[in-house]
């Protein structure tokens, strides 16, 4: 019993602070918590390693270190935790039918994910006056690019000491200006005036083209499936007009971008 | 019930979703009826709802004091604080905009109100990055759940009419937790757009609206037709109100970024949130509520109205226990007024158990221009610990393939006789290959119902060339009670939806 109330204390501080290093997390997940969880037909442990626990550093990092974790999630996972309906009623789980608890059913998918919501969706006026109209927008995990960080003005009752900013104006111009002072990639999608590069205009006849592996070529193939459906269309009416050389000279000044952001 | 004034903010007028006094073509009393919510003293208070999206401003004078600061992130560019990233178009005014049709402040000068006034909105910034991976879901999804009681989200797998996908692993993990474990053991509410795809898209084929896990939303516009963008499927549990008139004035009055307004917000996606914003003066007026107990109350208080199907296809129809549905709508437009009254008596329903009624598992060609049709025979678990007698949601997990996908319809029929479309042909799903691999087809026109008896699936093709297909296997879940779940309710209106089925599970009961 002590042991138990010690580790919900120790789970009840990951759920405190989050984001606390991976070291201290793999100690709770792999050490202490997996006989709890051998205890508790409850996939709680499991799931704090599985999910909660992603690096402080960098959204780059945060999808390079998936593949490898998943695998070790799943592992773990299935050796407590019916993915599929098979083990429904199974010896597999020794209590098939805890009162009002959900299980963990669905099919298997494999593959990239394609993400659309938000303002990318369906027809949709921006600005206030509804000035402008909406582009479908497809998000996808192909690829992990990064666009510029918004700033972090303080809400009520935060100040500067909690890391975000005092001084703040609530206005377009002033979220422009904050993010023009950044190194990160060009959003053409919705920026009106990146280097021309990066328009998309350029980018859409890349459609058809099979893309080396370099770096720069990966940021180009996210632009490839946020147009999946005009890709999907351009490739039935421009076959053979793939190979263009002058796409192919485009590439480069998106990853020149990069640098030229340092200026500032 | 105290006399109210309307709200002074000078957007009211506008957001006829709230009170719809037949402004810009719309039909008078066709609205949230959220006034009858507030005349119960109910606003939204110590609920937060989290909008998952791609920021809010929170700043916005609308906004800045119903802000939860503590419930946020922003995992977009993993920090504290969501606030939206700045492009030339204003795209990312999304999240404002849903954060203030669920808690703009009242009478304040600014904008027009929230649902839920009283309420906090937590802001999730989650879909500004030119990826989604399953962690920033998964992370979104089980963010704070003791802090937020309520997830609104309007994203989900593309609608382009051929996808068939949903939530990845540790994302489905962290719906699964959050229903069993968030709100300190309650479960979390997680609202979800039906989805924007159109007539030829099914949300069945979109995993995160077709779980029993999420409620998810559809929408009507202001005359109660449906959207011409909704998507339609037998997972739809309700709808609110969104754009689609030919009047341009008639989309969705909200909060816009940089502390503006905007009269323009569209789609099911500014659908969810108000459901969302309904969701959270229940739970206001009942902290106690769980996850399936908002289902049952979304279920017993919405109504029919004046919804309907613009196209004429589908139609009203009565479950075996009286509970009109309608294959677009769920069981119709939520009704606030009637929610938070029903919310304050509520006793909480009885233990859910999940039964596996059968399995056919015989592969059986589908013939191009016959249907098949598969039946089980299942006494719902009776005897075993896992019985089920009163139904809530029933999927029926199927394995297929055809040589184009888009062209199966899947009719599943209760015992009771309810038919339900679970999977509507697809025009645009040219599938041949991986056809649905133990895809969940779920649906709720059965709620209330006896699962006891025989239900049939009938597969066929829909389609003007010849195909020809393999069903492989088929697995009814019944999801649902032992007991009657409305037993300890009282009932104040003969005529209320609670009466009808209770009297329908105590008329059974006596046999």
């Amino acid at each position: 019993m002590g042991h138990i109330s010690l580790i919900t204390m120790a789970v009840v501080v990951i759920g405190a602070t989050a984001y606390i290093p991976q070291e201290k997390d793999h100690f709770l997940t792999d050490v202490i918590l997996r006989e709890v969880v051998d205890r508790m037909s409850k996939d709680f442990a499991d799931d704090t390693g599985a999910y909660l626990d992603f690096p402080e550093t960098n959204r780059i990092s945060l999808g390079a270190m998936m593949p490898g974790r998943n695998v070790k999630d799943l592992e773990t996972e299935e050796q407590q935790f019916p993915v599929d309906y098979d083990p429904l009623g199974d010896s597999g789980n020794p209590n098939p039918s805890i009162r009002d608890q959900e299980y963990l059913q669905h099919s298997t998918l494999w593959g990239h994910q394609y993400m659309a919501g938000g303002a990318g969706e369906g027809k949709q006026r921006l600005k206030p006056d509804g000035a402008i109209k909406n582009s479908k927008e497809v998000k996808t995990d192909a690829s992990l690019p990064a666009y510029c960080n918004p700033p972090n003005p303080c809400p009520v009752g935060y100040s500067a000491d909690d890391g975000c900013l005092e001084q703040f104006e609530n206005t377009a111009g002033f979220s422009r200006e904050f993010q023009s002072a950044q190194e990160c990639m060009c959003d053409s999608e919705h920026m009106f005036d990146c280097p021309a590069s990066s328009g998309r205009e350029i980018q859409s006849p890349g459609a058809g083209n099979d893309l080396t592996d370099s770096d720069l070529d990966r940021i180009m193939e996210q632009f490839q499936v946020e147009d999946q459906h005009r890709n999907l269309v351009a490739k039935k009416f421009h076959v053979k007009k793939d190979g263009n050389p002058f796409l192919k000279g485009e590439k480069l000044p998106v990853a020149a971008k990069k640098g030229i952001g340092v200026v500032y | 019930m105290r006399p109210q004034q309307d709200p002074s903010d000078p957007y009211f007028p506008f957001q006829w979703y709230l009170k719809n006094t037949g402004q810009n073509g719309g039909k008078a009393k066709l609205d949230l009826n959220v006034e009858a919510a507030w005349a119960q003293g109910v606003t939204g208070k110590n609920v937060t709802t989290a909008i998952m999206d791609d920021g809010v401003d929170y700043i916005h004078p609308d906004l800045k004091y119903n802000y939860n600061a503590r419930a946020s992130y922003d995992f977009s560019s993993n920090d504290a604080y969501p606030y939206p990233r700045y492009t030339d178009d204003w795209f990312n005014s999304h999240g404002t905009r849903c954060a203030g049709e669920v808690a703009a402040a009242r009478d304040n000068g600014v904008c027009g109100v929230g649902v839920a006034y009283d309420s906090k909105i937590a802001g999730i910034r989650m879909l500004d990055q030119p990826y989604m991976t399953d962690l920033i879901e998964a992370n979104s999804m089980g963010h704070e759940p003791n802090l937020i009681d309520i997830y609104s989200a309007s994203w989900g797998p593309t609608d382009d009419g051929k996808t068939v996908d949903g939530p990845r692993n540790a994302t489905m993990r962290a719906i699964v937790r959050g229903v069993n474990e968030g709100r300190n053991g309650l479960g979390n509410i997680y609202v979800w757009a039906s989805g924007d795809g159109g007539e030829d898209d099914d949300c069945n084929c979109d995993g995160y609206a077709a779980s029993m896990w999420t409620i998810s939303i559809n929408s009507a516009i202001n005359d109660g037709q449906n959207a011409h963008y909704d998507e339609s499927c037998s997972s739809t549990l309700a709808s609110t109100f969104s754009n689609g008139a030919k009047d341009p004035n008639t989309g969705v009055a909200t909060t816009d970024l940089y502390g503006k307004c905007t009269t323009t917000h569209s789609g099911t996606s500014a659908a969810a949130p108000e459901a969302a914003g309904v969701f959270a003066l229940a739970l206001e007026a009942n902290p106690q509520l769980t996850w399936r107990d908002i289902q049952h109350l979304t279920v017993l208080t919405s109504k029919r109205n004046s919804l309907f199907d613009a196209k004429g296809r589908f139609h009203w129809t009565m479950n075996g226990v009286g509970l009109e549905f309608n294959h677009l709508f769920g069981f119709g437009v939520l009704d606030a007024g009637a929610m938070v009254a029903l919310a304050k008596q509520w006793k909480t329903v009885p233990a859910r158990y999940h039964c596996e009624g059968g399995t056919v598992s015989e592969t059986q060609e589908i013939p191009s221009s016959r249907s098949v049709l598969l039946k089980i025979n299942t006494n719902a678990c009776q005897g075993t610990e896992t019985q089920v007698s009163y139904l809530e949601h029933v999927q029926a997990v199927i394995t297929l393939n055809a040589t184009r996908r888009g062209d199966v319809e899947l009719f599943l029929t209760s015992p009771m006789g309810t038919r339900s479309m679970i999977l509507s042909r697809r025009v645009n799903d040219d599938d041949h290959r991986d056809g649905f691999a133990k895809w969940p087809f779920m649906t709720t026109h059965t709620w209330g119902e006896y699962p006891q008896g025989t239900w049939s699936l009938e597969i066929s093709f829909n389609s003007q060339t010849p195909q020809s297909g393999f069903i492989k296997e088929w697995t009814l879940m019944l999801h649902g009670t032992r007991d009657p779940p409305y037993s300890g309710l009282p009932v104040s209106d003969p005529h209320s939806k609670l009466a009808i089925v209770k009297k329908a599970h105590e008329e059974r009961n006596k046999l």
